[in-house]
């Protein structure tokens, strides 16, 4: 029983360390592709619409209710305190420096994610991968490479816009719907939210972007066979990248805490 | 004789711990036809994957003009697959891409026509297999004889020096196969394309074949003309050309 529970640990182990492995050696090799090659301006473009354009409705719509239903809780806990307009910088930092990045990681991971590993796992069992390599085109810089540089560009823009949606929401719930006086909440969430707040937030969702796009892709590159196959490596995807998302960050936060300090 | 345009040396490949290739010898000789026929699940398909260098032997030694395949990165190989055209089982078209686009891509990755070009380039190798006007389909309209036509098209229209068919027959018509061979046949004459053939299907072996060669339990058992072949008294060969069951062979 030990011994089983043991193994199973042990198995659970090497299994991260192997991927993590896989995962630098991906990166390696799409950085690498990324200034061997000429980049390919139309597949990019195709990518980033896919990615960012079309994420918008979901990430607005994340940040605008997270924003909205934090500032009303916000107001529920601050009003009988007598300080309704310290809920301006509450809600705007928390959604800078965590909400927004980490919700919006979550949701490109979700919707992103899940599309890119089904697709190259697809391509893979289709011997759509191999097709390519036969016609004398390296995978990484026909597949990879846009998908990859296209998640970096996008994630910090589609932060930015989750923050913007719910420090609005959150002063439409707070003024418009709960009376406090907006032009203290608004004069106090720009006293107390800096740049460097900002930033935190984007520089976050540039990394999260990364990750979900090396975890997405490598999971896809490394499916199984047949629908159950690709089935598994996209739920892998979304589960495995949300996770990454999740921890990352709280290391994140200590780590550019020390490089913006108070 | 002078020296064979692509030599495998002794090579091996375990699968999921099965000893799939067991020390494969074989030399093919610049346009020359080889059918490489053997039962199904013996190693054919893994072994046409390895001179394209989408796997590689765990031993042993594939030559192409005289160069290692495979002490080659997977960078490199790239410039030597420019010489090779692969048909693969299903097609394996790229489903985002119309079939225009499809046939195309080899020529707009090596850039050295314009576009008016490829444009006629793509409509002349449709019509060569009997599919003119298609290119704006899409692979999920049309059938499958039509997709291994198109992914014949694809994997030939940049004329390469060796081209490699996975069952370029299997699971079509006889008159759609007898199409196959006979545009197999045509690259060959009209190009000296040298071409190796996977298939199960004797007819067309006989049809393509220069020569024939049978892999039996991971190992190149006999290279002979399709007249040697079909003449064999070797009962391996023989059963296996006629289609011959043992009983043990039904056992289930």
């Amino acid at each position: 029983m030990f011994l089983s529970v043991a193994q199973r640990f042990g198995h659970s182990v090497i299994g991260l360390v192997t991927a993590s492995g896989e995962l630098v050696l991906m990166l390696q090799d799409i950085v690498r592709a990324m200034f061997r090659y000429p980049l390919r301006c139309r597949l990019l473009l195709q990518q980033l619409y896919l990615i960012g354009v079309r994420s918008q409705p979901v990430v607005i719509t994340t940040g605008a209710f997270t924003g909205a239903v934090f500032a009303a809780q916000i107001q529920f806990q601050f009003g009988p305190l007598g300080m309704p307009s310290a809920g301006g910088p509450v809600n705007a930092l928390a959604m800078c420096r965590e909400l927004g990045p980490v919700l919006c990681a979550l949701m490109i991971a979700g919707r992103v994610g899940s599309s890119l590993a089904a697709e190259l796992a697809t391509m893979k069992i289709t011997e759509q991968i191999d097709a390519l390599r036969s016609l004398a085109v390296y995978p990484t810089e026909y597949l990879l490479v846009p998908r990859f540089l296209a998640m970096a560009i996008a994630m910090p823009i589609l932060t930015v816009i989750t923050i913007v949606c719910g420090i609005g929401a959150g002063y439409y719930v707070a003024v418009g719907m709960l009376g406090v006086d907006g032009v203290y909440y608004w004069d106090n969430t720009l006293k107390y939210t800096m740049a460097k707040d900002v930033w935190i937030g984007t520089i976050k969702g540039f990394f999260f972007g990364i990750m979900i796009a090396l975890i997405c892709c490598h999971k896809g590159l490394h499916s199984g066979y047949g629908a159950e196959g690709v089935g598994r490596a996209t739920t892998d995807a979304v589960v495995d990248s949300s996770l990454a998302v999740l921890v990352a960050n709280f290391f994140f936060t200590f780590l550019l805490n020390i490089l913006f300090p108070n | 004789m002078s020296a064979p345009l692509l030599d495998l040396q002794d090579v091996h490949k375990r699968l999921q711990k099965q000893h799939v290739l067991k020390g494969v010898n074989l030399q093919i000789q610049e346009g020359e036809n080889m059918v490489i026929i053997g039962r199904s699940g013996g190693g054919k398909s893994v072994l046409l994957r390895h001179i394209m260098g989408l796997l590689r032997p765990d031993k042993g030694h594939i030559f192409f003009r005289g160069q290692d395949l495979t002490l080659i990165s997977e960078e490199n190989l790239t410039t030597v697959r420019r010489e090779m055209g692969m048909l693969f089982q299903n097609g394996a078209l790229f489903d985002s891409l119309s079939v225009g686009e499809n046939v195309a891509f080899s020529l707009r990755e090596e850039g050295k026509l314009n576009e008016s070009e490829i444009i006629k380039e793509v409509a002349r190798a449709l019509k060569i297999v009997d599919l003119p006007g298609q290119e704006n389909k899409m692979p999920s309209e049309i059938s499958g004889g039509m997709k291994k036509r198109v992914a014949l098209a694809r994997a030939a229209i940049s004329r390469p020096a060796l081209m490699l068919y996975d069952e370029p027959t299997a699971g079509l018509d006889p008159i759609v196969s007898d199409s196959i061979n006979k545009l197999i046949l045509r690259l060959g004459e009209e190009y000296n394309m040298t071409a190796i053939i996977v298939t199960h299907d004797m007819v067309s072996a006989y049809e393509i074949a220069d020569r024939i060669a049978m892999l039996h339990e991971g190992k190149i058992y006999c290279v002979e003309t399709p007249d040697a072949i079909q003449k064999s008294e070797d009962p391996i060969v023989m059963r296996f050309v006629r289609g011959i069951s043992l009983v043990s062979d039904a056992i289930f």
